[in-house]
């Protein structure tokens, strides 16, 4: 199934928000991973929700490089929708 | 005010220690633990992760003070050490002096606990310490951590033991990527637990890998290992 950019921004934000309790219209494309989440359980949290979400298991070392939400709405759009626009 | 350090571990080459639980009202005034450098770093940090860091940097900074005094006879106040980040390194400066002979590692929760842990490169290559609060793990998430035969082990535990053995497993797992310098850029499956998980508060060694933990303020886990500097690549 393909998705344009917004929706996957959409789904990859709302995602982020429920493991880390935030509201996703506060989280921007440029905001660090590091810095929304308050430890590294969060972030691992955070794999497996994608993982669970998506149904994958995601390559962890590929996964450990995205530092932004953006890197994270690319990934998706690359790997999960196989979506290069 | 609970910003006091409590030492876990103290021997001539290694020293650990914890402070906390705090509130945020407590660092409140932390201008004065702080060189003019940090406080400018502090400025710039966003405020959802300003309070960990205070609270971990504070606690390598009482550490550190506290291992100078011992081992080198040395005073220095808090502002005087600091943990400078330059690219891939990462070093202890005493009083301005870059110290590549001191190891170290900081871990902190929830905003409330930091621990810390300090050693000399003569004896060892690396020093991880981490600290988390007993948790109840998804199933998925400890399945995404624990490699076959630890899962099959913490599955065979009573049900109420299980959340103390996963968060232990994972602390083990975080404290010896930080002693390898890789943190979790490596897949936690890779590191095998198995043979280190001993005793609370009893050292346990397995090949070149010292680990002591024990449980701090009833629900929270803290793990120190070390590897010998005769280590170097292995073990993962």
């Amino acid at each position: 199934m393909q998705k344009n950019l917004s929706e996957i921004e959409e789904e990859v934000l709302g995602i982020i928000a429920s493991v880390l309790n935030n509201l996703s219209s506060e989280i921007k494309k440029t905001d660090s991973i590091n810095d929304l989440s308050h430890d590294s359980i969060q972030l691992f949290e955070l794999l497996v929700a994608f993982e669970k979400f998506y149904a994958i298991e995601a390559a962890y070392e590929d996964v450990m490089k995205l530092e932004t939400v953006g890197d994270i709405v690319s990934y998706v759009q690359r790997v999960i929708y196989n979506n290069q626009d | 005010m609970n910003l006091e350090l409590q030492i876990l571990v103290m021997r001539e080459e290694l020293m650990a220690g914890y402070i906390g639980p705090i509130s945020p009202s407590d660092l409140s005034d932390y201008n004065n633990y702080f060189s003019v450098a940090e406080r400018q770093k502090i400025a710039e940090i966003p405020d959802i992760r300003r309070q960990d860091w205070l609270l971990g940097r504070l606690a390598l900074k009482r550490l550190t003070a506290e291992y100078l005094a011992k081992i080198e006879a040395q005073s220095v106040s808090d502002s005087n050490i600091e943990l400078v980040l330059e690219g891939q390194d990462r070093f202890l400066s005493i009083a301005g002096e870059k110290r590549s002979d001191l190891a170290v590692s900081l871990s902190h929760t929830r905003s409330e606990l930091a621990a810390a842990v300090i050693g000399s490169r003569a004896s060892l290559s690396g020093v991880g310490i981490d600290i988390e609060s007993i948790r109840t793990f998804d199933e998925a998430f400890i399945k995404r951590f624990m490699n076959d035969k630890e899962y099959a082990d913490w599955s065979r535990l009573p049900v109420l033991l299980q959340p103390e053995r996963a968060t232990l497993v994972w602390c083990l797992k975080e404290a010896w990527g930080k002693a390898l310098g890789t943190g979790l850029g490596i897949n936690p499956k890779r590191f095998d637990t198995r043979q280190l998980i001993g005793q609370e508060k009893t050292p346990k060694t397995n090949g070149k890998i010292t680990v002591c933990w024990t449980k701090v303020e009833k629900d929270y886990i803290i793990v120190i290992l070390q590897l010998d500097n005769t280590h170097a690549e292995e073990s993962v």
